[in-house]
């Protein structure tokens, strides 16, 4: 044990002593041309820019330019190194055809739609529900801050796996077990499809409410009590309060949060793959989740380019729309 | 301002000679002058935990002989192996030597990804291991793994706790047996089996008579033999006999606690329940079907380390070496006191194996296996009969409908492979 992690810890070494030196050469060479030879203005803030941009450019820009081009190829099993270019044509195959084999683009993007809106709505509902009730001075509130925050805490996987195995089994799992005493289901949550479905959203509803609730939470904190005296003074309901202080107040925090929840909701492989034991049923299929099934599933890798590339492009938009919004917002505030 | 310049660049300069010395000094402690090569390779596995901590003690031996190479497992399941390696590996990088069973072969070898044994280690080293261990990592003209075990087929295995008359022969002796033994007030149930797995699937397939592809590689799902093992498999659970959802943890769990009476798994699972169950672990070949009069047929593969093609120079040689020092009969017998049949031909001829009774056990289920497809097209088959096959044991669709989704699925799968 202590050997392993003397050399996991002589590897890491020697890898920040690789990447320090590569730093170290590029500002070199950096210096002796914008400084020596270009004799630039702007040569501090450029070198002090440069391993910054670099990263960017080999870690996100090349990628995506990269999955731009397998998409035009037919790069699959059959032509790992012989691909040739096939135009749009996994473009047109992304919406005319099924994705996998039953479902095509429109009913999994909907799904994928359904799943974000579900999740995003019930998670920030809950934890700005939570969030105000620790806002107030409980007994024992660190208590249950404590408690709330275990299933953000604990590792996705370990989180999933459990409740796989230990709420959603068909026999022995909690939830059929608690509903059975009101004579409802058993549901086959693990077997079927749409029911997996449902129950990845229900665990994934369960692992995001830690993290609005405590980003809400902060957020409610900052605001001075002053603006609830004021409004008492003006004989405001505990309503008008919620709506006229409270939300504004956390709006600028709550904005970004749910953005940053609806991307990561969008892209989550995780909990479906993992509740499905890998083996994804096609009804539970979101974007990402068909992306990586077609890709790494079927090595159908230019299909698969394509089929990400509009999933970026999806993305890309809903981040340029909230960074409009967003901005809006901040100079609504300003 | 030219003097903090100068001073940056001097500093950079420093940083660079002083990085340049210090990896001097790193390969200081390498043995120049044997005739080892310095080289990491690491094996990308997914063994269970006995043999993987078998493998990791044979490693530190190897080490020890070999003081310039370090060998290291990362371990993943066996889907997360799959995509992991053949990621890296299309990318010309990776692990240099790959575990597993031999059913990724097809699809590795049409990605290019592995180097033919018979090359790197000549044919002469190949002679060493039973036949069909070889021929079932054969794929067009060459072979692609050094095989450690033979078998990877699905048994039977009771617990003599619960059972305690000899096994089942019969598929109609297996279901009065697990009746008898089903006591659903205790959660015990008289048979436990991964009820969402094709491969589990398979030995009653061919106890019906059925094969799923015909000589020319065509999917042939949508017949009589794939509804009556869907039904049969399907009668298990509505008779209740068996629980009424199970993957492969939950059969695993109910059959340890003593709670399963039977239980299918394959020879990967004997040590495990070997050291959980001692001496009431008895081992069956699956029945035979009371209907056709044919032994149930598993899968039968075998499973052993392939090589990495992004591997070359003293990373390759010393994967060779690993390879050759982990083939030997006394490393292969090792494997085989964990309850497998080992694919090394000295080995299984060993009176500690001809004698034991697990092996014997395991060596008499696996008479009756067909050796699985390796072929690129399995995947497809078997990814066509997940759903269906879940919607049978759900009670969602009728076996005849469910074979018929699964053939008309697995051609238009087949046929995306090539898009």
């Amino acid at each position: 044990m202590t050997d392993a992690l003397t050399a996991s810890g002589f590897e890491v070494g020697i890898l920040v002593l690789i990447l320090t030196a590569a730093i170290t050469a590029v500002e070199f060479l950096a210096y002796l041309l914008l400084v020596r030879w270009l004799k630039s203005r702007h040569a501090l803030a450029l070198m002090l820019l440069l391993p910054g941009i670099l990263a960017v450019t080999f870690f996100v820009v090349f990628p995506i330019g990269w999955d731009v081009v397998l998409s035009f190829t037919n790069m699959n099993l059959y032509h790992i190194d012989d691909y040739t270019f096939v135009g749009l044509r996994n473009y047109h195959n992304v919406f005319t055809g099924p994705i996998l084999h039953k479902y095509g683009f429109w009913e999994i993007f909907l799904r994928t739609i359904e799943w974000t809106a579900i999740n995003v709505s019930i998670s920030v509902t809950v934890g700005l529900g939570l969030a105000l009730l620790l806002n107030r001075k409980l007994r024992l509130g660190p208590l249950y801050r404590a408690l709330l925050i275990v299933p953000w805490a604990l590792p996705q996987v370990i989180a999933v796996l459990a409740i796989r195995g230990a709420d959603f089994d068909e026999e022995f799992g909690l939830v059929n077990i608690v509903l059975g005493y009101f004579h409802i289901g058993p549901f086959p949550w693990r077997t079927d499809g749409s029911w997996l479905f449902a129950s990845a959203i229900i665990t994934n509803i369960w692992l995001g409410i830690p993290f609005m609730m405590f980003i809400l939470l902060g957020a409610l904190q900052s605001i001075s009590d002053e603006y609830y005296e004021a409004a008492d003074i003006d004989g405001a309901s505990w309503w008008q309060a919620f709506r006229r202080v409270t939300l504004p107040m956390i709006q600028p925090v709550m904005t970004p949060a749910i953005v940053l929840s609806v991307i990561w909701t969008f892209n989550n492989v995780n909990v479906i793959y993992l509740m499905s034991n890998s083996r994804i049923p096609e009804e539970a299929h979101i974007l990402v989740t068909a992306i990586y099934s077609a890709g790494f599933q079927f090595y159908r890798y230019g299909f698969g380019a394509a089929f990400a590339a509009v999933t970026f492009l999806i993305l890309f938009f809903f981040s340029a729309f909230y960074i409009r919004v967003n901005r809006a917002s901040q100079a609504l505030y300003e | 301002m030219g003097r903090r310049w100068r001073a940056m660049a001097g500093a950079a300069l420093f940083g660079l000679v002083a990085l340049v010395i210090g990896a001097c000094g790193g390969g200081g402690g390498s043995s120049a002058g044997t005739a080892d090569p310095t080289a990491d390779i690491q094996i990308y596995s997914q063994k269970d935990p006995g043999l993987e901590d078998l493998l990791k003690q044979q490693i530190t031996e190897f080490e020890a002989l070999h003081k310039t190479i370090t060998v290291k497992i990362v371990h993943y399941e066996t889907e997360q192996l799959r995509t992991n390696f053949q990621t890296a590996a299309i990318a010309h990088t990776g692990p240099e030597l790959v575990y597993g069973p031999n059913d990724n072969i097809g699809p590795w070898v049409t990605l290019k990804i592995l180097q033919p044994i018979d090359k790197v280690l000549g044919a002469d080293f190949l002679k060493e291991f039973s036949n069909n261990a070889v021929g079932a990592v054969s794929y067009k003209g060459h072979v692609y793994a050094v095989p450690d075990i033979n078998g990877n087929h699905l048994m039977l295995l009771y617990n003599k706790k619960l059972v305690t008359g000899s096994a089942p022969t019969t598929t109609d002796q297996l279901i009065s047996m697990a009746t008898a033994l089903t006591d659903k007030s205790k959660n015990q149930y008289g048979i436990a089996f991964n009820e969402n797995e094709a491969y589990w699937l398979m030995p009653w397939l061919g106890g019906f008579g059925g094969a799923v592809f015909d000589a020319n590689t065509k999917p042939t799902l949508n017949t009589q033999a794939m509804i009556d093992a869907l039904t049969f498999e399907r009668s298990l659970k509505t008779q209740g006999v068996a629980p009424a959802t199970a993957d492969y943890a939950k059969a695993d769990s109910l059959f340890t606690a003593g709670q399963a009476a039977f239980l299918i798994n394959g020879d990967w699972s004997l040590s495990g329940y070997k050291k959980a169950l001692g001496d009431n672990l008895g081992i069956a070949p699956l029945p035979m079907v009371t209907k056709t009069g044919k032994w149930a047929a598993p899968y039968t593969a075998s499973r052993g380390y392939s090589i990495n093609a992004a591997a070359t120079g003293d990373a390759l040689r010393a994967a060779e070496m690993f390879l050759q020092f982990i083939s030997q009969t006394n490393e292969n017998l090792k494997v085989a006191a964990l309850g497998n049949i080992p694919a090394n031909a000295a080995a299984a001829n060993d009176p500690s194996v001809k004698n034991d009774p697990i092996l014997g056990a395991s060596a008499a289920a696996l008479v009756h296996g067909v050796p699985q497809p390796i072929v690129p097209e399995m995947r497809a088959v078997y990814d066509a009969i997940a759903t269906p096959l879940a919607d049978v044991m759900n009670g969602k669709t009728t076996p005849a409908a469910a074979a018929a989704v699964m053939e008309s699925d697995a051609i238009s799968r087949i046929a995306q492979l090539q898009q």
